[in-house]
């Protein structure tokens, strides 16, 4: 049974081999806080990032991409605080990486 | 771009406990888990216990002034508490190293003044434990 | 009650965090005891600089602190013994097995994705 990750560093102070370690094919991630700075990684091209997460599937909370200005490019799904809620009861469990 | 907004109230309501990790002064994450919890009640969700633990006992400090601009966390904490007639527990042994104490523990240690918001139980981590144990989901914020 | 939930609840807990510069690794560690004094079925798992806290011959006395390591030798007095560490995570940083101060099994990514997937509730500090 696939988990929901919940995502709260920026690209930068995650560590993306522990995320790698744990993170499973059908799994759900949602970035909130400073992780939704991924959004720059995962969804805005850039020859020097390649995106990591994005074949699976990811949200990014909406309250915390407009208080950070990033806007919601093309492909990315942004979901607000109730979205976050409705995601956790899909999933049968969360992950909390912060 | 999609939104979960009008997903329809979930067939089933869930049981939640919610682990609170950080301080509300030095991190988003309270203010985030304090979003996530007041979101969760209005779907018709419950919350099984809040638990307060590490740097996360200071939101039920009834001791801390915030700014007029600011939002006060800790008294919004204690609001959706008394209001929901939540469950909220302070886990004892983060809570005393950081002067969050409660009347029984003030005179345990024999200190002069409280610190801790009544609507909060000052307890252990058995009471995770067992919060989680009779919930459906468990999430922590920190 | 959620139907999706197996009737004998697990509980995988992670430790990522090197002990001692911060509160991280004893705050993961005291809920793992907690844990097990409540008899609860538990997968404590060890990531990342996680693995740094399972180091033997650590002598924190004089930063002030408890040794961290100790308390990880008494998990099997409480009867934990379900304790995992990521192979990748520990070579990487220039350590085996033998430089640790408990029995762990050494794990693959793939079979630490099936913990995870296993668990009914995970918690990661």
């Amino acid at each position: 049974m696939n988990s929901l990750h919940i995502i709260a560093k920026a690209p930068t102070s995650a560590s993306i081999a522990e995320l790698n370690a744990v993170i499973d094919e059908g799994d759900v991630l949602i970035f909130i806080e400073d992780g939704v700075y991924f959004a720059r990684t995962e969804f805005s091209p850039s020859p020097s990032s390649a995106p990591r997460f994005r074949h699976l599937e990811c949200y990014f909370l909406k309250e915390d991409l407009a208080a950070r200005g990033i806007e919601v490019l093309e492909g990315m799904q942004a979901v607000d605080t109730r979205g976050f809620v409705a995601l956790s009861a899909r999933l049968p469990r969360s992950v909390s990486w912060y | 771009m999609t939104s979960l907004d009008d997903t329809p109230r979930a067939a089933h309501a869930l049981r939640y406990t919610l682990l609170i990790n950080a301080a509300p002064q030095s991190s988003q994450a309270a203010k985030t888990a304090l979003r996530f919890a007041e979101s969760l009640l209005q779907m018709g969700h419950h919350i099984e216990r809040l638990f307060f633990y590490g740097d996360g006992v200071l939101n039920a400090s009834r001791l801390t002034v915030m700014p007029q601009d600011e939002i006060n966390i800790p008294a919004a904490w204690h609001a959706l508490i008394e209001a929901n007639d939540l469950a909220s527990v302070v886990c004892v042994s983060s809570a005393i190293r950081r002067g969050i104490v409660d009347a029984a523990e003030a005179q345990r240690h024999e200190l002069s003044a409280t610190s801790c918001y009544t609507s909060s139980e000052i307890g252990g981590l058995g009471q995770l434990i067992e919060a989680m144990s009779n919930s459906d989901r468990m999430l922590s914020f920190g | 009650m959620d139907n999706s939930k197996p009737n004998k609840q697990t509980i995988s807990i992670i430790a990522r965090r090197a002990p001692y510069g911060g509160d991280g690794a004893r705050q993961t560690l005291d809920i793992v005891f907690a844990a097990a004094v409540f008899e609860r079925p538990l997968n404590y798992i060890f990531i990342g600089d996680g693995v740094f806290q399972l180091v033997a011959g650590q002598n924190p006395k004089e930063i002030s602190s408890k040794p961290h390591g100790a308390a990880l030798e008494t998990l099997e007095l409480y009867g934990v013994d379900e304790i995992f560490v990521h192979r990748d995570s520990l070579h990487s940083r220039g350590l085996d097995e033998s430089q640790l101060a408990c029995r762990v099994n050494l794990i693959e990514e793939r079979a630490l994705k099936q913990l995870i997937a296993e668990s009914t509730y995970v918690i990661n500090l």
